[in-house]
């Protein structure tokens, strides 16, 4: 009961997700944890058609992080429904009063990609929030480009408004100057929450070859050296706007989760820390639960957004 | 928990690491992601395929080049000291049954002669008939030598020509020598796709354990890709690291 949070009226269990692109479909974590230990988890970047993503290499350790340009590889939409979600359904207990959530994260090309998507999950009823990413920075159209201009960002949110009834988040782009900015126009388009932030555009070079090293020249800085810049932008955010923040970037402990919450973000998604530990949600919902038991605090709630 | 490390050749390390429960079934082929110390030069498990395995008696052997910080970490590992790992990884060598005759080259360059290895020894256990054929750029940089000598016959080749066939394994007189059915190899992919092709002219399946970059190894984060035949992009760690040379397009 302590740990239970809000995205808008979806109520979690806890306050840990899993980020987009880094659990799969979740199931390739199954060997590791029970997936209903976590409040919910993010299915990755799905897009109207198949698509087979950038060439490799696609990704480059850099320190305490990695770049990557996978390209939104996915195998589509329908793939999504008629294969995956069912498998998926098996691992959640529903007998729980607050199941694990199922959000799935929408992405495409043009704002018609995005509401095709979002129109087919609607009818889903397994599918308990979208997370439209607006901030993809390794495809050459859309994505990122729809995430760094308020306007537009809105014109798309106002599209996928129409096409899906339950709960809207919208990810946010870390690459723009004012992120406050853009969590206001997410919020006025009529989103349910912001998620913030997806990877900080980057690139590394090899020398000895003399060429970059991802095929894309650029890619997405994600792990724990991108954390004081996430924790920023989140804070920042989650002054300006009234509906939730999700906020992730280099987490990997509780300790991590936690200065997120009070830094004013009412749950967190766990990205790349899940390549290191796969089941470091786990532990993470678990050290939630702790603290909360240990300070002595009424609810998780209590500490979001003290800072 | 390690229980050995042997220095072998130049830079190589071996370590036989013991469990204390019974491990899940290992196939030659498959890999271990190494968990290392979380610092500047590195933060992402390190894949490391399986040099031989014994699931029953909780026993794997990781066979290690220094190269990064990563691999130095792996080798200065003590007895005694305990090490995470996930395991098994990958799909492995197919094994063909025994019978039907069935006969194998295994080809290794530089570390990929480690997998091998694991490979060498459960064909013979089937009674798989077979050699190996190993390449190294000198004879400090030539492994196993002894260990793949004691298993099969084995042919060696030195660039420099320092010990045994000068030249590289493409060139050895192997190929006209011994007829087989199966070629699998590990090791550079300039080297496996020039494996694959002599396979080819041989009318031999040809099967090449890839070793690209990784960051999850579990088929979540899809950095490891390929491109294979249908235009997929293949997850080196979860539909390989072993794939058939057909379906890399490396036969042409």
């Amino acid at each position: 009961m302590k740990t239970r949070t809000n995205i808008g009226h979806l109520e979690l269990k806890n306050p840990v997700l899993t980020a987009s692109g880094t659990f799969g479909y979740g199931l390739e974590f199954c060997d590791f944890l029970d997936l209903n230990a976590l409040g919910g988890f993010v299915v990755k970047g799905t897009t109207a058609k198949p698509r087979e993503g950038n060439p490799y290499p696609r990704m480059a350790e850099t320190p305490l992080g990695m770049l990557n340009a996978v390209g939104l590889q996915n195998k589509g939409v329908d793939h999504l429904i008629s294969h995956i979600l069912p498998q998926i359904r098996q691992k959640i207990d529903y007998r729980q009063e607050i199941p694990t959530r199922i959000i799935v994260n929408v992405s495409g090309s043009t704002i018609d990609e995005y509401v095709e998507v979002a129109g087919k999950l609607d009818a889903c009823r397994e599918v308990d929030a979208i997370e439209v990413n607006i901030s993809c920075p390794n495809v050459k159209q859309g994505g990122m480009a729809f995430g760094t201009d308020p306007e537009m960002a809105g014109e798309v949110i106002r599209a996928v408004r129409q096409a899906f009834d339950r709960c809207m988040i919208v990810k946010l782009s870390p690459n723009v100057t004012d992120i406050a900015a853009m969590a206001e126009a997410a919020e006025k388009a009529g989103a349910d929450a912001v998620s913030l932030i997806n990877t900080l555009l980057g690139m590394a070079i090899d020398v000895e070859k003399k060429k970059p090293v991802l095929s894309t020249v650029t890619g997405g800085l994600s792990g724990p050296c991108v954390k004081p810049v996430a924790l920023r932008m989140v804070w920042q955010a989650a002054k300006r706007v009234k509906i939730p923040v999700i906020g992730m970037g280099g987490i990997r402990s509780t300790t991590d989760a936690l200065e997120f919450l009070m830094a004013g973000a009412a749950a967190v998604e766990v990205g790349t820390a899940n390549f290191v530990e796969p089941d470091v949600t786990r532990k993470i919902a678990e050290g939630i639960r702790e603290y909360v038991d240990t300070q002595e605090i009424g609810s998780i709630k209590d500490i979001i957004g003290i800072i | 928990m390690v229980r050995r490390k042997e220095a072998s050749g130049h830079d190589f390390t071996r370590l036989v690491l013991q469990a204390d429960r019974r491990l899940p079934e290992m196939i030659p082929g498959q890999f271990v992601q190494v968990r290392i110390p979380s610092s500047i030069h590195g933060w992402l498990r390190i894949p490391v395929s399986i040099h031989f395995a014994e699931a029953s008696q909780g026993q794997v052997w990781l066979l290690v080049q220094k190269v990064g910080e990563g691999s130095r970490y792996i080798a200065g590992l003590e007895p005694g000291e305990r090490i995470n790992l996930v395991l098994p990884l990958g799909n492995g060598f197919s094994l063909p049954g025994n019978g039907g005759g069935v006969q194998a080259l295994l080809v290794g360059g530089g570390c990929g002669v480690a997998p091998l290895y694991f490979l060498g020894l459960t064909l013979k256990e089937r009674n798989i008939p077979f050699r190996f054929l190993v390449g190294a750029k000198n004879k400090e940089r030539l492994i196993l030598e002894e260990e793949l000598e004691n298993t099969a016959p084995a042919s060696i080749c030195t660039e420099d020509g320092s010990t045994g066939f000068k030249g590289l394994v493409t060139g050895h007189p192997v190929w006209d020598e011994y007829d087989c059915s199966h070629i699998y190899t590990c090791g550079p992919t300039p080297m496996m796709r020039a494996v694959a092709k002599k396979a080819a002219q041989k009318g031999a399946i040809c099967e090449a354990s890839l070793e690209n970059t990784m960051a999850c190894g579990l088929g979540a984060c899809l950095c490891c890709v390929t491109p294979v035949a249908d235009g997929h992009n293949a997850c080196v760690c979860t539909e390989g690291p072993v794939f058939d040379s057909r379906t890399l397009g490396w036969n042409a």
